[in-house]
């Protein structure tokens, strides 16, 4: 089972910033609820997630406060040793060499532990605050968004594992015969490279797509990612859909179809009664997505093993509904449905983000070209 | 000079300028550097622990968005580029408590709203550390990078820089100070009266929401700028609170200066709300002598190729059939017709002077990548600091070690010291945010 942990401030419930245990604003709390996640065994942390409770800023009802993902992302390496760092950065307003240059910075950083979220920020949000940009519509966003990520996965193989010498005798830093530019040239994107930071620890640090309903997107995107973050609602649809995501994987492209992620808002308490009088509470003082399991940590534990084992997906990604409330008891529940010994880690060492989450390396360049 | 810079309560400044290895271009050959550790978190962590150990008002990180190469292909022989400056500065905000994080970004390649964003959440998480060093980015091979044929033309590029950097200002304010009301009872999170939309509709960009988050701590990031253009001393007379700069002599520094002051009032700006940090590489020994055979052992280090590079790069001349020992053809030059920088003039001035040949500028020009560099004893440093600092040419240094850590570890030890003795140089961090280091005043909402 994989579990990753979307952080947002106060919680994902819109009620959650009028529980009297949540801080008011508090950006520590974010990178506090990563170490958190790592203790009980995480093998991620997402930051910067996009909200749909969340309206139009600034209303002054909801607590609509997001953070940019990237410096939550780097405020974590030093707080963390090996839980993964993803951070969510929507493609339709960023360039391919920025996300790459960052990403793989991030990953030099943290020792492998990166992944990329990536997905559309959508027509209203570029409308409202990048009206100067081009507006695409699908199937045209899909395809722009395709080109995106294979740009950036050039750019990350523009570096071969070996380039980087930096040979204090002979004063030979890079081998040039190892860095090549990638001469893209699309249809949205044109991309000379090489990127100028070395290949990533990971190769490629994980890619993952949030699926916000556009099928021709998700359809255009999926040969290339690795995790695919998606609402289902019944495991009978999850199995369903992942089968599907299964069927169509070619192994030409990939060495292994992406990992379908359930997301999951569950409503906890100390007992059944406890957790039925949150989700009461919170449905009077604001609106939430409708929780994914409302009861103890050792229910929800058994409902997580129940959806993995049924092949509804490979794992989740949970969203703690008061964070004040809900992040220790989903702690435990996953301490319950998949018991992860701390030992399993050497103090020294960690394993990077792919290899928790059983994903291959992929090869550079030279594989590519053969 | 105006009086202020006689004021007996006036302070240093320092700025850690990390580069990868070190600012000698050959300083990552150096037998105390470990190069194959320069991209993991661990270097930077130390030298900003040092940094802060001295007192530091700043960690700054510069920023570029092509690779460097020469005919087509990377640079062998040169150091690495940065990595990405808020991937560093975000994880050094977390591992440090005082010392204020400069990160670089171009406002050619981005785009206002996600900056803005960005830095807001940089000032939060630093508790109010942040700055942002802006830049219009200057070589052209990064347009290559952005689906762009050709760099975009100066004027250009610092009108975009003046437009965006006012959308940034408007969303950091987009919040008043107090609109965090927090009433959980009457379900007020903030009062919506003091969260305003932007409704920007500009030459560049139109961008209509508020930030989602409150006014940064520092109202803004501390606004650093660092091209020494006629264009860039517009800008920053119309924006910098910090100006980073490459000045190798003191009456051109103070030139510089008062080219910027002078256009200040224009804008509505108090020149006391400028700090000027020139870059400064220091070479240390215990003696004269010492200190300059560090200097020449770091000299000899350095790949003949990489000096011929970095002035063909920088002249935007191909010199790479000329013999090394030819005099550098200056007549050729500036012939070209190219849109030289302040500091380009002044080597080719330097080259004309003293008949310099290829190599000799290469060296010059790579050692310290043309900022001013001083070789001596602590000592020697320090006469040097305090006479540019007392004559107003600068209110401090953006210090750039030959190499990391160890020449960071001997600034800090024995140079510190010996400015805090003379009572030059704050001996405790007094404040909390970068601002309060700089004492620079936190920006009133407009």
């Amino acid at each position: 089972m994989r579990l990753m942990l979307s952080v947002a401030h106060h919680g994902w419930h819109s009620g959650a910033w009028r529980i009297n245990e949540s801080a008011l604003f508090q950006p520590q709390s974010l990178i506090d609820a990563a170490v958190r996640a790592e203790q009980a065994g995480f093998d991620a942390v997402i930051f910067g997630m996009p909200n749909p409770q969340f309206k139009t800023p600034g209303d002054g009802t909801a607590a609509s406060v997001r953070f940019d993902a990237l410096p939550l992302m780097g405020a974590a390496i030093g707080a963390t040793m090996r839980i993964g760092l993803c951070g969510y950065w929507p493609l339709d307003i960023a360039e391919p060499f920025h996300v790459a240059r960052v990403m793989a910075s991030l990953d030099h950083l943290s020792g492998g532990r990166v992944g990329w979220v990536a997905g559309l920020a959508g027509q209203e949000k570029l409308l409202a605050d990048y009206a100067h940009m081009a507006l695409l519509a699908e199937p045209d966003a899909a395809h722009r968004a395709a080109e995106f990520i294979s740009v950036v996965q050039k750019l990350f193989d523009s570096w071969d594992d070996q380039a980087y010498v930096a040979d204090q005798t002979s004063g030979i830093f890079v081998d040039p015969d190892q860095v090549r530019p990638i001469m893209h040239s699309g249809a949205y994107f044109t991309v000379r490279g090489p990127l100028n930071v070395p290949r990533p620890i990971q190769g490629h640090p994980v890619i993952a797509f949030h699926d916000g309903g556009s099928e021709a997107s998700r359809a255009a995107v999926l040969p290339l990612i690795d995790v695919l973050l998606c609402d289902l609602r019944t495991p009978d649809e999850a199995a369903q859909f992942r089968s599907q995501v299964r069927s169509q994987f070619s192994p030409s492209v990939r060495s292994s179809p992406a990992l379908v992620i359930k997301t999951a808002m569950p409503i906890l308490g100390r007992s059944e009664r406890e957790a039925l009088q949150r989700a009461d509470e919170l449905a009077a003082l604001g609106t939430g997505p409708s929780p994914f399991f409302v009861g103890t940590p050792a229910g929800l534990a058994a409902e997580l093993i129940r959806w993995l084992e049924f092949g509804a997906c490979d794992g989740f990604d949970l969203r703690p509904a008061v964070n004040a409330r809900d992040l220790d008891l989903i702690c435990e529940a996953v301490v319950l449905s998949s018991p992860r010994p701390a030992s399993r880690h050497s103090s020294d060492s960690h394993d990077t983000l792919r290899q928790s989450l059983r994903l291959a390396r992929p090869a550079g360049y030279n594989a590519r070209a053969i | 000079m105006p009086e202020r810079f006689s004021d007996a309560m006036r302070k240093l400044h320092f700025g850690l300028f990390i580069y990868p290895g070190g600012h000698h271009l050959a300083g990552w050959r150096h037998p105390s550097v470990a190069p194959k550790e320069i991209l993991g978190f661990d270097y930077y962590k130390r030298a900003a622990a040092t940094a802060e150990r001295g007192l530091f008002d700043l960690y700054f990180v510069g920023d570029i968005l092509a690779a460097r190469e020469r005919e087509g292909r990377i640079v062998a022989e040169g150091a690495l580029n940065n990595i990405d400056s808020i991937s560093i500065d975000s994880a050094i905000a977390a591992a440090t408590q005082h010392i204020g994080v400069v990160a670089t970004l171009s406002t050619t390649y981005n785009k206002p709203y996600a900056i803005a964003e960005r830095f807001a959440s940089l000032d939060h998480i630093s508790g109010g550390r942040a700055g942002w060093n802006i830049i219009t980015t200057a070589n052209d091979d990064a347009a290559l990078n952005f689906s762009r044929k050709t760099h975009m033309e100066k004027r250009l590029r610092y009108q975009r820089a003046k437009e965006f950097v006012d959308v940034c200002k408007g969303l950091w304010d987009s919040w008043a100070d107090d609109a965090l009301v927090g009433d959980r009872t009457g379900g007020c999170f903030a009062d919506a009266r003091k969260i305003r939309p932007l409704n920007h509709v500009g030459e560049f960009f139109s961008v209509k929401n508020p930030l989602t988050l409150p006014r940064p701590p520092q109202g803004w990031p501390v606004l650093v700028q660092a091209g020494g253009s006629q264009a860039g001393i517009d800008f920053a007379a119309s924006t910098a609170e910090v100006v980073f700069t490459a000045q190798t002599k003191l009456a051109e520094a103070l030139t510089f200066r008062e080219s910027v002051e002078s256009r200040m009032p224009e804008h509505g700006r108090d020149p006391a709300r400028l700090r000027v940090l020139p870059g400064l590489m220091p070479i240390i020994g215990d003696t004269e002598k010492s200190a300059l055979r560090k200097e020449e052992e770091l000299n000899e280090l350095l790949h003949p190729a990489v000096g011929v590079w970095m002035l063909s790069e920088q002249l935007k001349f191909r010199l790479y059939d000329f013999p090394a020992d030819a005099e550098l053809p200056t007549a050729d030059i500036r012939a070209s017709g190219n849109d030289f920088t302040p500091r380009v003039i002044s080597l080719l001035d330097k080259a004309d002077a003293e008949n310099l040949s290829i190599r000799e500028c290469g060296r010059m020009i790579a050692a310290s990548r043309s900022h001013g560099s001083i070789v001596g004893t602590p000592e020697q440093i320090v006469d040097h600091i305090v006479s540019w600092f007392e004559a107003g040419a600068a209110d401090g240094f953006n210090i750039m070690p030959p190499h990391f850590p160890s020449e960071l570890d001997i600034f800090v030890d024995e140079v510190i010291p010996i400015l805090q003795s003379r009572g030059l140089f704050r001996t405790a961090y007094e404040g909390t945010t970068l601002r309060d280091h700089l004492d620079l005043a936190r920006p009133v909402r407009s």
